[in-house]
């Protein structure tokens, strides 16, 4: 994945990078799937992260970011984070990001 | 505010980009070659049962068929080979989607068309169709029949190619059709996943139908064979130009849309070739997409109003071919969505569900307006083509029921990620077929609350328990969690998945 706006010259190549160290940190500390994806109207289109590969115990956590990029996690019990949490930790990489005009 | 349309001519001139063909092709050649394909078939004319049934273990390991092993199934003619094909093509349906059946309905908007293709009901120069496209309002109605009377939750809306159906009027209906919410028996209706079956559009104009939110973008290539595609749609024509057709999903895919359908009509010329065509084209987008077709349709050619091609065109495919076809492209791409409607009888219907299809239709009107319309169900001089099975959605849900089978309303995958490459990783591994079943029950649950008529409610109590049973023993994890949610919409909540 290699999104880049030439209006804004932000490319989504770095938060990428970050979103997945961040996310890697998260699963192998709480055993969560940290998923990034795209929001385009009702739809979340996967973007990046893990991808499950066991039966979930509980529903997915969708957190938006912003209006273009938002979270997929699925986690059980033991994931204590909170959703403002996740926000703040993940929304910094993605805030300068623009979408294509 | 009025939006001054252009003329038809010069809208039909601005249509096809030349350079969102020719990315595409590979030293100026599409990826469909038509020697090659008919060359594999002869190869394959007489495969033998020990390489057939090593395809067919390949095929149950979800795996997707070369077009040489793809070849070698269509030639099969041993009856106990047949059964064998059938058996295993179930095993993977259920390996993949587990037993659940989805159901959707199709909206027509319009049948205006620049084009002439010589086999439908709506070409231009059929003088004897009753032309209309529907206006905001008539489709706020026609909406408001579908997901509050009936209880679908799924479309697939229909347009036309002509400048009345530009992208701008897309966008405008499937915005009104997700307004509608109309309050139901318990809960509430309302259409939760609108597919788009609509002509070959640019890049520019994906992204803009994208950003609403739709859910498959679905068009038929109609026939592979280039000779015959050129045959039936007349020169001058947008719709004569195969090249820009055929790499519409390409520009789907760099666009953004991430859940693409494929078809291709048989009747209009060899069906071995059409269903290597397919095996083709879902092999292209999977080699430079990572992703394969979300669904493959495979409609046959019906009766259509003063359209003598439709009946006496050479390539009619009869009801036992029509099985193997379905047959072979399910073992072919196992990951795929397969959907057979109401062109259908109730007969080929349910016995094509015992062959792996995965989505079906019901109470299906496909008349311009004709959900909110009184008056005969079907009208020739108003739709594309005769349906075979005009039965109701209940109906269908109870005789689902009866046949062992969930029908799924779920329309929970693409608001939760399950997309693209990692939608078709799930496929493979078997994990969406868990989540097809939790959110089946949960849908279906609503439903029955909503909608269903007595009989088909006890009906569909029993298949309930058996599935709720199975989530308990096979989910044990995900079991409480699950109960919880099913409660919820037991007393009246709605939109409940996983």
């Amino acid at each position: 994945m290699n999104e880049s706006n030439a209006e804004s010259g932000t490319s989504i190549s770095e938060p990428l990078v970050n979103f997945e160290k961040a996310a890697y940190a998260l699963e192998q500390r709480y055993g969560a799937c940290i998923q990034l994806a795209r929001i385009i109207g009702k739809r979340w289109s996967y973007l990046a992260g893990s991808i499950l590969d066991r039966t979930p115990s509980h529903p997915s956590r969708r957190i938006k970011l912003n209006e273009n990029y938002g979270l997929v996690i699925y986690c059980g019990e033991g994931f204590k984070l909170q959703d403002e949490e996740l926000r703040r930790l993940f929304c910094r990489f993605f805030n300068e990001v623009r979408e294509d005009e | 505010m009025a939006v001054e349309l252009k003329p038809e001519s010069v809208w039909i001139n601005e249509r096809i980009r030349e350079d969102e063909i020719v990315k595409y092709l590979g030293s100026g050649k599409d990826f469909i070659p038509d020697d090659e394909i008919e060359e594999k078939l002869t190869a394959h004319r007489n495969p033998d049962r020990a390489q057939v049934r090593e395809i067919l273990a390949k095929s149950l390991s979800i795996q997707n068929l070369t077009p040489d092993e793809t070849a070698a199934l269509l030639h099969v003619t041993d009856d106990e080979l047949l059964g064998e094909m059938r058996e295993t093509a179930l095993q993977v349906k259920k390996k993949v989607y587990d037993n659940r059946i989805v159901t959707f309905a199709p909206l027509y908007i319009g049948n205006l068309c620049v084009n002439n293709c010589l086999y439908c009901g709506f070409r231009k120069d059929n003088e004897n169709t009753k032309r209309h496209v529907l206006n905001l309002e008539e489709i706020r109605k026609e909406a408001e029949v579908l997901a509050g009377k009936i209880g679908h939750k799924r479309l697939i809306v229909v347009f036309g190619e002509h400048p009345r159906m530009d992208v701008d009027y897309m966008i405008s209906t499937i915005k009104t059709i997700y307004d509608v919410k109309m309050k139901a028996r318990v809960g509430e209706g309302n259409i939760r996943r609108i597919n788009v079956n609509a002509a070959p559009m640019s890049i520019a104009e994906l992204r803009r139908l994208n950003e609403v939110g739709i859910g498959t973008y679905q068009v038929f290539q109609e026939t592979y064979h280039h000779k015959t595609y050129e045959r039936l749609h007349p020169k001058g024509t947008l719709k004569a130009n195969y090249a820009w057709r055929l790499t519409c999903m390409h520009r789907a895919l760099e666009a953004g849309v991430d859940d693409v359908g494929i078809g291709a009509l048989f009747g209009l010329s060899d069906w071995r070739f059409e269903v290597m065509g397919l095996v083709y084209h879902s092999r292209e987008l999977e080699e430079k997409f990572g992703v394969g077709p979300h669904t493959i349709s495979f409609p046959r050619l019906e009766p259509a109003f003063n359209t003598p091609y439709a009946d006496r065109s050479p390539g009619k495919v009869d009801d036992e071919t029509f099985k193997k076809i379905i047959t072979v492209i399910r073992l072919a791409v196992p990951h795929a969505g397969m959907i057979v409607t109401a062109r259908e009888n109730a007969r080929i219907r349910r016995e094509a569900i015992s062959l792996g299809i995965t989505q079906t239709d019901a109470s299906t009107r496909i008349g311009i307006g004709a959900y909110s319309a009184e008056g005969e169900t079907q009208e020739g001089d108003r739709q594309q083509f005769f349906l075979g099975d005009t039965r109701s959605l209940d109906e269908v849900v109870g005789e689902l029921a009866e046949m062992g089978h969930i029908t799924s309303f779920c329309t929970a995958g693409y608001r939760c990620g399950r997309t693209g490459e990692c939608i078709m990783e799930l496929l493979r591994s078997g994990q969406e077929g868990k989540f097809c079943k939790l959110n089946a029950v949960l849908t279906y649950r609503e439903w029955l609350d909503d909608f269903a008529s007595e009989k088909t409610r006890l009906a569909g109590e029993k298949v309930l328990e058996k599935e709720i049973g199975q989530v308990r023993d096979r989910m044990p994890s995900i079991y409480p969690k699950f109960m919880e949610y099913y409660e919820r919409i037991k007393r009246g909540e709605r939109d409940l998945y996983f």
